[in-house]
């Protein structure tokens, strides 16, 4: 067992609240920029801010 | 918006949920109510509310084109008239000269000559927190710049005109020579003189012998380049006291003192070129130096040996692993900067990364703070009671006692471990969370619709936790 995993139980609880941060965000701008090309293809073009 | 309270659902259920398993205690703290992971999960939470308040409440510009406001003509007197600044002009000067003094006079031993810990400590740090309490003091004190402006008054008088610099900075050099000053300091601090596991510490002469030549290296820039462009872009100390300044409500413009908004001063520190990187080598410094007395302790120790086993000196090994370390710690700061760069360039594609970089680097300010309060708090505290006690008066070690000081010791029970925690977790908060405030300005003032400016920002709020969560891991586990 390589040191990391074996201090998993260390930094784990550590990597979690960023992750599931990382996560969320990712998740969030993606759908943002799908938006922002739904907006951009539709007929009346991009919508006003 | 969405977004973020969906973030704070997510992370308050994970917190919820059982704790995991062997989660590390903190060794002289074991009064604190919770385990210290969960100060990382907290931090993260309280971050995200400062999103989702930020992005309610703080719909407009706030910062970006400050008001500044002089200060009353009785105060301006006292703080930047002729005669304060002579003085503190000459306070710096006889400073300098005292360092360099005891440095080749005094005792070998580190923690017994005055010149370690006031360049370490009282300089290193304790300036720090007088730039962001008060402003650019350090250019007043300068002890280089008051040298030059008297030997230029001196020359001007002598020859009966006035010289002007033989060189034009160039401005594409931005803050890059005080980049590598502010990286060698760091190499004298933390590689050269780092005392680990191998005795290499760096000796009062040695850093005597770095002071000089370091002054003279900063009197002939200034000689080629002018005095006051010098220390408006190129001297490491002028930049790195400056930039934790400009997030005072002070700033001294055309020799008068005034007020503006906190922070607001940050938001036109930035421009010139180099600036980023004088930001991340603040950060990754003090990341490097948490590291290594904690996460990084065995991986430096197992680099050491191979070095060692390859047959190198054990004092080359030693401070070619750390130079390495050190490196790799740059690297990963600046990789998880440019991480959340390039995640906010997928919200507006058509700016490039290095115009984004440019334009929040301003926001990391307050992280390198308080990395550095975090990171450093108990070392002042302690150190601070040495320097105006018994280095005081006895500043050579040579059995000296000036002022009575001498026979005086560092109470270490001045401030408990649980205390320590406690403003160390604060630090890392409040400046992750002023952190979050410049970056929500700016992107304000940089995309109109606020829509966009708010997911920008969720990229900023990743950096944060991630910033945040790993402040408090090294701290954890340099103290455990």
């Amino acid at each position: 067992m390589t040191p990391v995993i074996a201090h998993a139980g260390h930094w784990l609880p550590y990597v979690i609240p960023a992750a599931v941060v990382l996560i969320a965000v990712t998740i969030a701008t993606i759908r943002e920029r799908r938006r922002q090309d739904d907006d951009e293809d539709s007929p009346g073009g991009p919508a006003a801010p | 918006m969405a977004a973020g309270w969906g973030l704070l659902g997510v992370v308050v259920t994970t917190a919820l949920l059982p704790a995991p398993a062997a989660a590390h205690g903190l060794v002289g703290r074991s009064d604190l109510p919770l385990p210290d992971w969960l100060f990382a999960w907290g931090a993260s939470i309280v971050l995200i509310v400062s999103f989702v308040g930020l992005t309610l409440g703080w719909r407009e510009v706030r910062l970006e084109g400050y008001r500044w406001r002089a200060l009353g003509h009785g105060l301006n007197a006292a703080v930047t008239g002729l005669a304060a600044r002579l003085g503190a002009g000459a306070a710096g000067v006889l400073l300098l000269g005292f360092v360099v003094w005891t440095g080749i006079d005094g005792v070998d031993a580190p923690d017994r000559n005055f010149s370690i810990t006031f360049v370490f400590v009282t300089f290193w740090l304790g300036l720090v927190v007088l730039s962001v309490l008060f402003g650019d003091v350090f250019r007043a004190f300068n002890p280089w710049r008051a040298i030059a402006h008297v030997v230029a008054r001196g020359f001007s008088l002598a020859v009966g005109r006035r010289q002007t610099a033989p060189l034009a900075y160039p401005e594409r050099l931005g803050r890059w020579p005080a980049v590598v000053g502010l990286v060698g300091f760091v190499f004298l601090e933390l590689v050269w003189g780092q005392t680990g596991f191998a005795t290499s510490g760096v000796t009062p002469a040695t850093l005597a012998t770095a002071t000089v030549l370091y002054s003279l290296y900063t009197f002939v820039a200034m000689g080629l380049f002018g005095i006051e462009r010098w220390i408006d872009r190129g001297e490491t100390f002028s930049q790195y006291f400056a930039m934790f300044a400009s997030l005072s409500v002070f700033e001294v413009r055309d020799g008068r003192l005034g007020r503006r908004p906190a922070l607001a001063g940050a938001t036109t520190w930035a421009r010139p070129a180099g600036s980023l990187a004088l930001v991340l080598v603040a950060i990754g410094a003090t990341t490097f130096d948490g590291a290594q007395e904690g996460v990084l302790e065995g991986p430096i120790s197992s680099t050491f040996q191979s070095l060692t086993d390859a047959g190198l000196a054990p004092l080359t090994a030693l401070r070619l692993t750390s130079s390495l370390y050190l490196a790799a710690a740059l690297a990963a700061v600046a990789a998880i900067f440019w991480g959340g760069i390039y995640g906010m360039k997928i919200v507006d594609g058509r700016r490039r990364a290095l115009e984004l970089g440019r334009k929040f680097a301003h926001a990391f300010i307050p992280i390198a703070l308080a990395y550095l309060v975090a990171h450093y708090f108990s070392l002042v505290v302690y150190q601070e009671q040495a320097q105006f006690t018994f280095l005081l008066s006895d500043p050579f070690g040579d059995g000296s006692d000036w002022f009575g000081t001498a026979g005086s010791g560092i109470d270490y029970g001045l401030i408990g471990a649980t205390a320590i925690w406690y403003v160390q977790f604060g630090a890392i908060i409040v400046g992750h969370v002023l952190a979050l405030a410049l970056g929500h300005d700016r992107a304000l003032a940089l995309w109109k619709d606020p829509r966009t400016a708010a997911y920008s920002q969720v990229w900023m709020l990743a950096t944060m936790v991630f910033f945040s969560v790993l402040g408090l891991y090294l701290l954890s586990q340099a103290n455990a």
